[in-house]
């Protein structure tokens, strides 16, 4: 069992786990805050065409040292900062067409580009379930990188995310840059999503980023609690994910799903049955 | 169709307050939103200290003249001044001088926030992102709670918890916590209870008369400020009329307001409106 624990590919699967509960912890609590949960599920598809976008790239070696993870950072961000522009021009229901219209286009662009580079199309794709167990040394840094990034602008500009999810009118009439703290929210948004995409994959990063911090808010008392208990269900559904694959031959992101979910259930019943 | 009736009451006052500067000066205002007119001709000043309450059906453009004059909005024509100050090229200090309470409605009611939170918010948000909350920030915050009479017991509750009514008071606690020399109030009275209506408008006296607040109220149904108002603006895209409440009691003026007909009886220094507000 030692030994299973202290090989190099566990040690970055337990890194990872705790790099994904940080930036779920904060940016999924943002996402829950603003209400604009349906941004990760089309980050996440942005990502896809933007790791086959990187491929291709460094396989005509136009830019020979982009990645897939690369361009699924670029495609990510560049979805968070179109969808704060269009918010910022409409009224609030935009967001989901926005966001909609971001989805649609960057899924058809990874088709295109999925299908101009067949024989590496399997990484792209790879991304869709994503596996903790695989992960390199340089995901892991770049993990943390990123993962650096959002806590420490999560945490400097916590009031701010929190006054313009509580009420944009009067943040804007108190002089807050809404549209930069809103724009700089979403991108904190989309660049977690492609930390969380890397080790769980596109198809459950919807669930691990949206999930732990709206089961922290059924039973929290103020946001940072907020931020606190969805980094423990996070934290814990990654380990319980990792542990039960070590005996099962199951892939630990889907136990680690399941684990969310129950948990979400769980603190429903709780808040239901106390109110 | 549905007829309602009013009934309101309006004490009319004995004696001229000392006023000596205007609060808010506007001059030919004129609003546009994809090229529709939404103010127009828009002139009035407010005299500092006082109260104003701003009436007019849905639609009238109230919120539209709030938001001009905190300078959310940029009107195609016109000035508004803020105790002499030209809003437009002195945004950051005129937000200094204003505390803001928006419309219920707009308010997140899906996170766990607390009480103190709220409170100190606005207060904060002025300092920027890297400060740290002072004793004194606190101590205004508690203030500001106490003056809306919601006790210290109310410090740490979940907002989301509170009754609307406790909730808007709450909100307007939050925009005392700045200090501000003018207090804004979009719709308060709306969905909340008459016991509340009633800790509200002394409130707004108090401001006015122990700490020099100037307090723009406004709403759409005449009976609520009628009888606290030192100055009336009717609105309906252009100014229908504006004055004290005994100026602005005129069957003709509150017909061509709400598009129906109104009657008032008038006894010595009190008079009633019993108005038939038109609800389709």
């Amino acid at each position: 069992m030692f030994e299973i624990l202290s090989s190099p590919f566990v040690i970055r699967a337990i890194i990872a786990i705790i790099l994904i509960s940080v930036v779920s912890a904060f940016a999924g609590s943002f996402s829950v805050f603003r209400q604009s949960t349906f941004l990760i599920a089309g980050v996440a598809h942005a990502a896809l065409g933007g790791a086959a976008f990187g491929i291709l790239l460094a396989l005509y070696s136009i830019v020979p040292f982009m990645d897939p993870l690369t361009g699924a950072l670029i495609f990510a961000v560049l979805t968070g900062v179109f969808v704060g522009y269009v918010t910022q021009k409409g009224p609030r229901e935009k967001i989901d067409i926005a966001i909609g219209g971001a989805f649609a286009m960057s899924m058809s662009l990874a088709v295109i580009f999925v299908s101009m580079i067949r024989e590496y199309a399997t990484v792209a794709w790879g991304l869709l379930l994503g596996d903790i167990l695989l992960l390199s040394n340089t995901d892991i840094l770049y993990l943390l990188v990123m993962s650096i990034v959002i806590t420490f602008v999560s945490i400097l500009l916590f009031r701010e995310f929190l006054f313009i999810s509580f009420d944009m009118e009067t943040a804007s009439a108190y002089g807050v840059r809404v549209n930069l703290y809103n724009m700089i929210m979403l991108v904190i948004i989309s660049i977690a999503v492609v930390v969380v995409l890397k080790g769980v994959g596109a198809i459950l990063v919807y669930a691990l980023l949206t999930i732990p911090p709206a089961a922290a808010n059924e039973i929290a008392d103020s946001p940072s609690q907020v931020v606190t208990y969805a980094f423990a269900i996070s934290l814990f559904s990654g380990f319980v994910g990792l542990a039960i694959s070590f005996f099962v031959d199951v892939a630990p992101s889907g136990i680690t799903g399941l684990v969310v979910t129950i948990i979400y259930v769980i603190t429903v019943i709780l808040r239901h049955g106390s109110t | 169709m549905v007829m309602r009736f009013h009934i309101v009451k309006i004490v009319i006052r004995g004696g001229e307050r000392m006023m000596n500067e205007h609060a808010v000066e506007v001059e030919n205002l004129e609003v546009r939103f994809d090229g529709q007119s939404i103010l127009e001709d828009i002139n009035f000043r407010l005299e500092h200290p006082s109260i104003l309450s701003i009436i007019g059906p849905n639609g009238a453009g109230k919120t539209t003249l709030l938001r001009t004059i905190i300078g959310q909005i940029t009107p195609v024509r016109g000035t508004i001044k803020v105790f002499g100050i030209p809003v437009k090229e002195n945004l950051s200090q005129i937000r200094k001088l204003i505390g803001y309470v928006p419309q219920k409605r707009d308010i997140a009611q899906h996170i766990p926030i607390r009480v103190k939170d709220v409170v100190l918010m606005a207060r904060l948000a002025r300092n920027g992102p890297f400060y740290i909350p002072s004793k004194k920030d606190i101590r205004a915050a508690k203030e500001a709670l106490d003056k809306v009479g919601l006790g210290s017991e109310f410090w740490k509750k979940k907002f989301t918890q509170l009754s609307g009514g406790q909730q808007q008071r709450v909100l307007i606690a939050r925009a005392l916590a700045v200090e501000p020399k003018i207090l804004i109030l979009d719709e308060p009275f709306n969905a909340i209870d008459i016991a509340t209506e009633k800790k509200i408008i002394p409130l707004l006296f108090e401001l006015r008369d122990k700490h020099d607040v100037t307090v723009i109220v406004v709403t759409h149904d005449i009976n609520q400020l009628f009888s606290c108002s030192d100055k009336m603006l009717l609105l309906k895209r252009k100014v229908i009329g504006f004055g004290s409440p005994s100026e602005i009691i005129k069957r003709e003026l509150l017909r061509e307001l709400y598009g129906t007909d109104v009657t008032i009886i008038q006894q010595e220094q009190v008079c009633y409106v019993v108005e038939r507000d038109r609800h389709v």
